[in-house]
């Protein structure tokens, strides 16, 4: 099929399939998933200022999904996005016209501009992530050998998983200037507007510059800046992609960097995927979300590579289809096991309780 | 669907507002739609969201 905005020829299954698995990756990371779309349709040959803004559109939709479960499950921080989604809404509009700007040096140049920043974000934050998900399993493992030993270790290890690990991001959310907010979700008693703030220009500009939904960086943000767990994190960060993916959408669209039909045939793959991603986050604990994030993240980085600076782009395509095919395959075993484990769970618990009741 | 794609380029060259509001709009109400879809097919399935997350982050 051709899609006379991006001036491409794309098979429109092949983009319902890529939705699909970005769909049940992306929610279930907490995020659009547009890291791994605009990395994608930048392989099938759609120029980077075009997939960008394709992305952000096919993402709202996504989100709205994603973000009625997540409404459902409770794993939302109402206060943290509502002081987190102004800011985002700003930092959308700075990010889309720093793309206008690059858009004027030429396709050749800023294809490579915005793979390059896509690279250094991705990779940065994939070492950061695989860094922290060792640090806590070395202090998991430490603390369930220190439970072997006979010491006295308050709370299960799932949620240990929420509660230890390293606080490299520390120093930022002691950062306690006034005004200050009490979110009932979050770890820790306060903490300033302006970290929120802070974080949401941040991923606000990388939404309008990257067509990324901004939720790769704004759900470590929740977890390790702000002190959600990382169910509220995945929650809160869908709700907040939902507004400022509205805004970037709306805003690329008038740029022209919007392929309406292409966003529609992915959002239908991803629309259905979104709802199994969605309810995996009830089956899995948190670090093993993360370390999926990071093994994903370094593939999707090496696929742009590849496409970039080897000009190999059907590896590149394979590489990224693979992973999210894999990743997404995963995540569904997981979701069916567990949806499939808990009656068995709860029958096992309503017969202990009426033994007890017996024995009583 | 050609005629879709020729009134959608036609908005795209003459008036990108009306191509954006299109845009926007048509996104919101599929995402809208699939997720009453969803929502349906879960309570249909029996798949149970009673278990809320409810927690206060471990504090």
């Amino acid at each position: 099929m051709y899609f006379p905005i991006a001036e491409v020829h794309i098979v429109a299954w092949h983009l319902i399939l890529i939705g699909f698995a970005v769909g049940v990756c992306g929610s279930f990371w907490g995020m659009g998933g547009g890291w791994i779309t605009t990395p994608t349709l930048f392989a099938l040959g759609v120029a980077m200022p075009i997939a960008v803004g394709t992305t952000t559109t096919q993402v709202v939709g996504l989100a709205v999904v994603a973000a009625s479960w997540h409404r459902k499950l409770g794993n939302i921080s109402r206060r943290v996005a509502l002081a987190l989604i102004p800011a985002e809404m700003v930092g959308v509009e700075m990010g889309a016209r720093i793309l206008q700007h690059i858009k004027t040096f030429g396709r050749a140049r800023a294809d490579a501009a915005i793979s390059l920043l896509f690279i250094i974000l991705l990779g940065a934050m994939a070492a950061y992530t695989l860094w922290e998900c060792v640090c806590r399993l070395r202090q998991l493992a430490a603390a369930r050998q220190q439970r072997a030993a006979g010491a006295d270790i308050a709370g299960s290890p799932e949620e240990e998983q929420d509660q230890l690990g390293i606080d490299l991001a520390g120093w930022i959310r002691n950062w306690q200037v006034a005004p200050l907010l009490k979110p009932r979700k979050i770890r820790q008693e306060s903490i300033s507007l302006w970290v929120i703030v802070a974080s949401g220009l941040l991923a606000g500009t990388v939404i309008g510059l990257m067509g990324v939904g901004g939720g790769f960086l704004r759900v470590p943000m929740l977890v390790y800046i702000i002190g959600c767990p990382t169910r509220v994190a995945v929650g809160t960060s869908m709700i907040a992609l939902v507004m400022s993916g509205a805004y970037g959408s709306f805003t690329h669209a008038l740029k022209g960097n919007v392929d309406l039909l292409m966003a529609l045939y992915i959002l239908m793959g991803s629309a259905v995927g979104a709802q199994i991603g969605s309810l995996a986050t009830r089956y899995v604990q948190g670090v093993g979300v993360r370390i999926s994030f990071a093994v994903a993240l370094t593939v999707v980085m090496a696929s742009l590579v590849l496409k970039t600076y080897f000009n190999k782009p059907e590896a590149a395509l394979v590489v990224i289809i693979g992973v999210a095919g894999l990743m997404a395959a995963t995540i569904i075993i997981l979701f069916v096991r567990g949806a499939l484990q808990q009656p068995r769970q709860q029958a096992v618990a309503t017969t202990t309780q009426s033994k007890g009741k017996r024995l009583e | 669907m050609e005629q879709i794609v020729d009134i959608l380029r036609d908005w795209y060259d003459n008036s990108r507002v009306i191509y954006a509001v299109v845009t926007l709009g048509s996104v919101l109400l599929v995402g809208l739609v699939a997720a009453g879809i969803g929502n349906w097919l879960a309570g249909r399935l029996g798949i149970s969201t009673s278990l809320r997350n409810d927690n206060d982050g471990g504090r």
